[in-house]
């Protein structure tokens, strides 16, 4: 392999380290990881041949925690620790839950800032449930490539605002991982096209996950991938077609059914499940188990399915017309379309979005792994695996603004700007003396400061005193390629460089991040310690057997002291094994061990006694 | 640095952004009003190549800040310059010292200029009272229209350029571009209601 690497020019010259990354697709209802492996990408499976891996976790009462389908069968049983679907509470706030669409199960807890769950295992903030899904798949990758992660690009719905963008990132150093880049998932799709199926042109990405929609419209041409608008949706999904399934359900069986968490859990599966069969069949049922232990079958037709679940995929349609529109692009001019996320399988979806931009969508490429091939070959380029010259360029995805007089919002960069952008605003005192001033940072469209997100507020101090309006100060606003928001300031009549102190709203600050890391840093170690008990146990409880067999066999070949000795020892292992200590326990099995010794040595001598009974030594020599 | 070279031509490393460039010479660009948006494309593609953070992904710090820089000066330089607008309105501030667009400058006066807008303005919202999206679509394409008269007076009058000739063509364009905003509100509004 090496023999063959030629050192391109404005490389290095040393030989080439094939370095490690991944693209990892954070979804809300299932998350995978897929890398590059000889020159093609390819999605992760674990150990029984599964890629997608259930975006649930539990927290147990027992202190250990369970991600994936483990955790996603204990959802009906124990709804309060078994949080799914936490993409949708990502950098949001308590007060927001009620414009969630559907009622959550879990036991939010009400104050200020990000939302926080309550478990079995204290509370946990939709980041560290995150983290506990990227660590897994971090986890796999490694497994499966054999070695440390360099990096991984992390997907986000386009239309992810800053919060929940940063929100993922800090959910991804949580768990240890390098985040190379945050990729917009249509972007990601794009990129999977365009080099695997060589698509050139305009190309308009509709991506329905299970809570988040995004409609980009990209150019493709030779590498290059520059998304012109991208419109969507961050609270509408395939878990509102569940949704709306499970109402009908929860309808139909009123009488029996109940209110119970756990009922409600069993529909929603039961809704979901019959979603799928649905789009391949043209009637299907479900089994289902009421309340009171009856089980009952619940029958659907696709036709009545199609009419409970279009109010869905029309709301999908504004976003669209929006893009289009930002663009300057006639819906004719689009040169294909390309369907992303497990809900786009529905035959209904792929029957409406040919209408609305007048040609049949593409899905050669597995709805479910698409987003996360894309990713791994951007992660594959970052590290510098390619030479081959991929560029992208993405664009901001909500407008930015600032509050002003009267609880208005001034934008200072609008929607669909390509980023990296930057946009400096002076600000003036409006107060002699004034040395400090409060600044609030918001994301979004609309006119008034409460109908959009609230990212930040900071405050500038050390503004030398001056009269009135004579204080300029240049705040500037770098958006970098992530779509993440930094903040700085200064003076410019004296440059004096002012302190800025920014506060997000609903994100995590440095402190917190650095106190969860070092939880889950303790918590590695003790489960390191638990591990190391375990094994301790196994091996003392073995050695214990093995002593009783040889006692009970040949306990007649020690003298009395001998004996004395090995009961002294085997009664210390008794003891240790009740304990919660692994040293201990290593240390009266080996005591055991060595207090035996001198039954082993006899054991041994009277088994080589007894083979070589009726031989003569000459005879055994020989041999 | 010479014509905004942003890599070394020794060493292929990546240089400080100078801020004083102009955005024609960021791009490499002749600086005028007319310009071919194939070549602007290209060589902001070109040079966006180069600089841009993914190629960055693995450096230093220093490195990183100096990619985002150039980054969002090339994405400023194309924004601005492909949009013949921005584009006509930033060489006026490179001739004259400000903007046409800024309060200091005044707003329109020509009597004639400005009948024109409020009649359109009524048109507007007699078709948006009825949603009227055949209407809608007509005045879009009257403003487009007009959009491309003012480029081409633009041409002209940057050839020789009078600060009293250009700043009421570039403050007529910019009343365009709000009352081409205000169409994509009401459909946007229609749309999501």
């Amino acid at each position: 392999m090496a023999l063959l690497q030629i050192a391109e020019p404005g490389q290095s010259t040393a030989p080439h380290e094939h370095r490690l990354a991944v693209g990892i697709d954070l979804g809300t209802t299932h998350s995978l990881v897929a890398t590059i492996r000889s020159a093609q990408p390819v999605v992760v499976r674990d150990s029984e041949g599964r890629y997608l891996l259930p975006s649930v976790v539990q927290y147990r009462a027992d202190g250990t925690v369970r991600v994936g389908e483990e955790a996603r069968a204990e959802a009906a049983a124990d709804p309060h620790n078994t949080i799914a679907s936490v993409k949708r509470l990502m950098g949001r706030g308590a007060e927001e839950l009620q414009t969630l669409a559907g009622a959550l199960p879990y036991r939010v807890l009400a104050g200020e800032g990000m939302v926080r769950l309550q478990t079995a295992q204290g509370e946990k903030t939709p980041v560290e449930v995150s983290a506990e899904i990227l660590r897994v798949l971090r986890q796999r990758a490694e497994e499966s490539l054999g070695g440390e992660l360099t990096g991984a690009v992390i997907t986000v719905p386009a239309y992810f605002d800053d919060a929940q963008r940063q929100a993922t990132k800090d959910a991804a150093r949580l768990a240890g991982i390098n985040v190379l880049r945050l990729l917009a998932e249509p972007t990601a799709a794009a990129v999977a096209y365009g080099l695997d199926k060589g698509a050139e042109g305009l190309f308009a990405i509709y991506d329905l996950g299970g809570g988040t929609f995004d409609l980009s419209l990209l150019r493709l041409q030779k590498g290059v991938f520059e998304v012109l608008a991208t419109a969507g949706d961050a609270a509408l999904g395939g878990d509102d077609m569940d949704r709306l399934i499970a109402e009908q359900i929860l309808a139909h069986f009123a009488e029996q059914g109940d209110s119970s968490p756990a009922w409600h859990r069993q529909v929603l599966l039961a809704a979901r499940a019959i979603k799928e069969r649905l789009s391949s069949l043209e009637e299907a049922s479900v089994e289902l188990v009421l309340p009171g232990g009856k089980a009952v079958q619940w029958h659907l037709r696709r036709e009545q399915l199609e009419s409970w679940i279009e109010p869905v995929i029309r709301r999908s349609f504004a976003p669209c017309r929006r893009a289009l529109r930002d663009a300057h692009i006639r819906p004719e001019e689009i040169d294909g379309v390309v369907l992303v996320g497990g809900a786009t399988r529905v035959p209904l979806l792929r029957r409406l979005v040919a209408e609305l931009f007048g040609r049949e969508p593409l899905c050669d490429i597995d709805p479910d792994q698409v987003v996360a091939l894309g990713a791994a070959i951007q992660a594959d380029a970052l590290v510098g695996n390619q030479s081959d010259d991929l560029l992208l360029m993405d664009v901001l995805p909500l407008s930015l603004g600032l509050e002003t007089m009267g609880g208005l919002v001034e934008k200072i960069i609008p929607r669909n700007t390509p980023i990296p952008v930057a946009k400096a605003q002076e600000f003036t005192t409006f107060k002699d003396g004034q040395t400090a001033m409060s600044i609030h940072v918001l994301q979004g469209e609309r006119e008034k400061v409460e109908d959009n997100r609230s990212l930040a507020r900071f405050s500038l101090r050390g503004i030398p005193p001056m009269v009135a309006g004579a204080a300029r100060i240049r705040v500037t606003f770098q958006v970098d390629a992530d779509g993440l928001l930094a903040v700085s300031a200064e003076e410019s009549s004296t440059g004096v460089r002012a302190e800025v102190q920014v506060k997000p709203s609903y994100g995590l600050d440095d402190a917190a991040i650095t106190r969860m890391l070092r939880e889950a840093i303790a918590h590695g170690k003790e489960d390191i310690e638990q591990r190391r008990l375990a094994e301790a146990r196994v091996e003392g409880e073995r050695v214990r057997e093995a002593l009783d067999s040889a006692l009970a066999q040949d306990g007649s070949l020690l003298q009395p002291d001998e004996r004395a000795r090995i009961d002294a020892a085997r009664a210390e292992l008794l003891h240790a094994l009740g304990s919660d200590s692994a040293a201990a326990i290593e240390h009266a099995a080996g005591a055991v061990e060595k207090a035996a010794e001198v039954l082993v040595e006899r054991r041994m001598n009277q088994a080589v006694r007894k083979a070589m009974a009726g031989h003569s030594i000459d005879e055994w020599s020989e041999k | 640095m010479e014509s905004g070279a942003a890599l070394c031509p020794q060493c292929g490393a990546l240089q400080p952004c100078d801020p004083s460039l102009s955005l024609f010479a960021i791009l490499g660009l002749a600086e005028g009003f007319v310009i071919d948006p194939a070549a602007l494309r290209s060589a902001a593609l070109e040079r966006l190549r180069a600089v841009h953070p993914d190629r960055f992904a693995q450096a230093d710090g220093r490195t990183q800040r100096q990619s985002l820089e150039w980054t969002t000066r090339l994405n400023e330089a194309q924004a601005v310059l492909s949009d013949p607008l921005r584009r006509g309105d930033y060489l006026f501030s490179r001739h004259f010292g400000q903007s046409a667009l800024g309060e200091e400058m005044g707003s329109l006066r020509d009597p004639e200029v400005l009948m024109r807008q409020m009649e359109r303005r009524e048109a507007l919202e007699e078709a948006a009272a009825v949603r009227d999206q055949v209407a809608l679509e007509r005045l879009r394409a009257e403003a487009h229209a007009e959009e491309k008269q003012i480029e081409e007076q633009l041409a002209a009058s940057f050839t020789a350029p009078e600060a009293g000739r250009i700043a009421p063509l570039l403050q007529e364009w910019q009343y365009l571009r709000k009352f081409l905003a205000e169409i994509d509100q009401y459909e946007e509004r229609w749309d999501f209601a």
